[in-house]
């Protein structure tokens, strides 16, 4: 009886293994995943935590690439303050100060860019942007993070009083992508499905 | 197009498997469901260790920041390792229980 669970379980295993990496499956879900909202002008850009840095002390490829798109809407005038945030552990400089310090060597200027390094999650890090911009009069925000997770970010920024945008606007269906890419997408669906449950238990959704 | 690149690739080496297990091994044809059952049981058992994996994880991660209150990431346990070593924890066990079975 055991045995033929375990076949089941494996069996199942194996063909969403096969189907997520040879079928659109992983693209499907996550695009039905992402909110959409017509791009526009905002108080601000805020720019989530995302990977941190290397033992260095460099912005690691996620957390740079997320950088790039908040300074990217800035420099298009969506906004005219840009609020980094970012893990605060790092013994050669933390993510927060490194991002400050890429988005003033990009020519944003210095007064335009804030930090906010206290979150450790993304409900502190709504928590945090509502004490920041909330006495600047700042209520709506463009908000760029991963596209799984953005629905669990916007949920938690509009609870904590701001008008919400991705920053990808309307999100776009892709059909293409190795079946490594794929399986990395499912698992960050998977991972997003899993801390979503843990927000609703917690309370914070 | 690499996706079907890489289907057609595993398709050729299993034909050449299966010309080889039968013409130079002597393998029977009729045997291929079985190993087919025994790849998904100990598929299955692969995705039972990752699940007990993941939920101790997270239990320890809750625990650290509930009760210890030391801020530890989830994302410790977003690692490609983690799989990795739920299949050999799972080869193990299975042929562990193999050899019980075949005394």
């Amino acid at each position: 009886m055991a045995e033929r669970a375990l076949r089941a379980v494996g069996a199942v295993g194996i063909g969403l293994l096969l189907a997520i990496g040879f079928s659109p499956l992983a693209n499907v879900v996550s695009y039905w995943m992402a909110p959409s909202r017509a791009l526009g002008p905002a108080g601000a850009i805020v720019v989530l935590g995302r990977g941190g840095v290397t033992d260095r002390g460099e912005l690691n490829g996620a957390s740079l690439l997320g950088l790039m798109e908040g300074v990217d809407l800035y420099r298009r005038g969506l906004a005219p303050l840009l609020l980094v945030s970012g893990s605060p552990f790092g013994a050669h400089g933390t993510e927060v100060e490194r991002r400050a310090d890429v988005s003033r060597e990009c020519g944003i200027p210095g007064q335009a860019v804030l930090t906010l390094s206290s979150a450790r999650t993304t409900h502190d890090e709504a928590l945090g942007a509502r004490g920041i911009l909330g006495p600047l009069g700042v209520r709506r925000v463009i908000l760029v993070t991963d596209g799984q997770a953005m629905a669990r970010a916007m949920a938690l920024f509009e609870r904590a009083g701001f008008d919400v945008i991705p920053s990808y606007g309307t999100p776009v269906l892709e059909w293409g992508g190795t079946p490594e890419a794929r399986l990395g997408v499912m698992k960050r669906v998977v991972i997003e499905a899993v801390a979503r449950l843990y927000y609703r238990l917690a309370g914070y959704l | 197009m690499k996706p079907l690149f890489l289907l057609v690739v595993v398709a050729l080496t299993s034909m050449g498997a299966c010309a080889v297990g039968i013409r130079r091994l002597g393998l029977r044809a009729d045997r291929l469901r079985a190993a087919i059952a025994s790849t998904c049981q100990l598929a299955g058992m692969a995705i039972v260790f990752l699940a007990l994996n993941v939920a101790l994880g997270l239990a320890a991660v809750f625990l650290a920041r509930g009760v210890l209150r030391v801020f530890v990431s989830v994302y410790v346990l977003n690692d490609a390792y983690l799989p990795l070593l739920s299949v050999i924890q799972a080869v193990i066990f299975e042929s562990w229980r193999g050899q019980r079975a075949a005394r």
